[in-house]
């Protein structure tokens, strides 16, 4: 398995992951750069591990928990630097960042063990036996958490194709 | 995704959410494919001591003169700067605000790390002037292409 490639075609899942957890693309790229770090570090003296993709969400997974104990801090932060999270930035497409605002929103409202079912599969690109075993549960309730899921945020996704009919009504 | 759907999900429900989720949170042009570089860069580094997608001698030069210049603002700030000649402390990851040649704030959250690392903070709209930050043990250095002055805000832990 070549190193280069995998971490070429594992990273845009990762940074999907990482965005849907934290909220926060700055902090997303942080969690990545230090999942890439730790799979890097483990290549390197034990070999690739059985799915580079599942070691590295895990890693993503347990970092998010960890920083998520200090997000009142960073909120203060990220006011202060002109930065709302969640939020349309500057430098997207508005379009793009409603849907990203709308998105973030969508999963703000799951359990947290929902949330990290349906990002596993959908952003991180994880096989269901791979994410099922980065959440340490069985398939079956795997599958649960992410059909849960699903039909929360279907009921967020058709508000913002409405939305977004609408909108399109009003430009014309 | 055949194999990720549920018995009671129909093929377009799973497949429509999973792709409006996904295209919301797709990540900025050529930051996957930065970060990927680097992570590669640095497994196959042998002894190099920076990230990819630096010149290697600019670099060594601008990091140089930033890392004085940061030393000397975080000495001034504090009081106290590194001591020559001991081991760097582990403090814990910390806020910083920064400004670059243009003026632009920025935040950014930086972990001390054993070895020297790169966050690459792409230039505003507008803003000619990007910014790479190194960080180890507890030593931040700014380098900014268009140089001049940055203000540096240590925050919150």
């Amino acid at each position: 398995m070549e190193m280069e490639a995998t971490l070429t075609a594992i990273t845009p899942g990762l940074l999907r992951l990482a965005l849907g957890l934290t909220g926060n693309r700055h902090d997303a790229e942080d969690l990545v750069q230090e999942a890439l770090a730790s799979l890097v570090r483990f290549w390197r003296t034990k070999g690739p591990p059985e799915s580079p993709a599942a070691f590295a969400c895990t890693v993503v997974r347990r970092q998010a928990r960890r920083s998520g104990e200090r997000s009142r801090t960073l909120v203060a932060l990220d006011e202060a630097g002109g930065k709302s999270d969640g939020n349309p930035q500057p430098d997207d497409s508005a379009h793009h960042a409603l849907h990203l605002a709308r998105a973030l929103g969508a999963l703000a409202g799951l359990e947290a063990g929902d949330r990290e079912a349906i990002l596993l599969v959908a952003a991180g690109g994880l096989k269901v036996e791979e994410a099922a075993s980065v959440l340490a549960i069985s398939v079956p309730a795997f599958k649960m958490r992410v059909s849960r899921a699903r039909r929360r945020l279907a009921a967020a996704m058709e508000t913002d194709d409405g939305q977004r009919t609408d909108e399109q009504r009003n430009a014309v | 995704m055949d194999k990720e759907r549920t018995s009671k999900e129909t093929p377009f429900e799973a497949g429509a959410v999973d792709t409006w989720l996904r295209e919301a949170l797709e990540p900025e042009p050529g930051t996957a494919e930065r970060l990927a570089a680097g992570a590669a860069a640095e497994g196959a580094r042998t002894g190099r001591p920076f990230g990819a997608g630096i010149p290697r001698a600019a670099a060594a030069v601008a990091l140089g003169a930033a890392l004085a210049g940061a030393l000397l603002l975080l000495s001034t700030q504090t009081g106290k700067g590194p001591v020559p000649g001991t081991a760097p402390s582990s403090p814990p990851a910390s806020n910083y605000l920064i400004t670059n040649a243009s003026g632009t704030l920025r935040l950014v959250r930086l972990k001390p790390l054993p070895a020297p690392a790169f966050r690459h903070i792409a230039p505003a709209e507008g803003d000619p002037c990007a910014t790479v930050l190194m960080n180890q043990g507890d030593v931040l250095a700014v380098y900014d292409p268009c140089g001049g002055p940055h203000v540096l805000i240590k925050g919150g832990s």
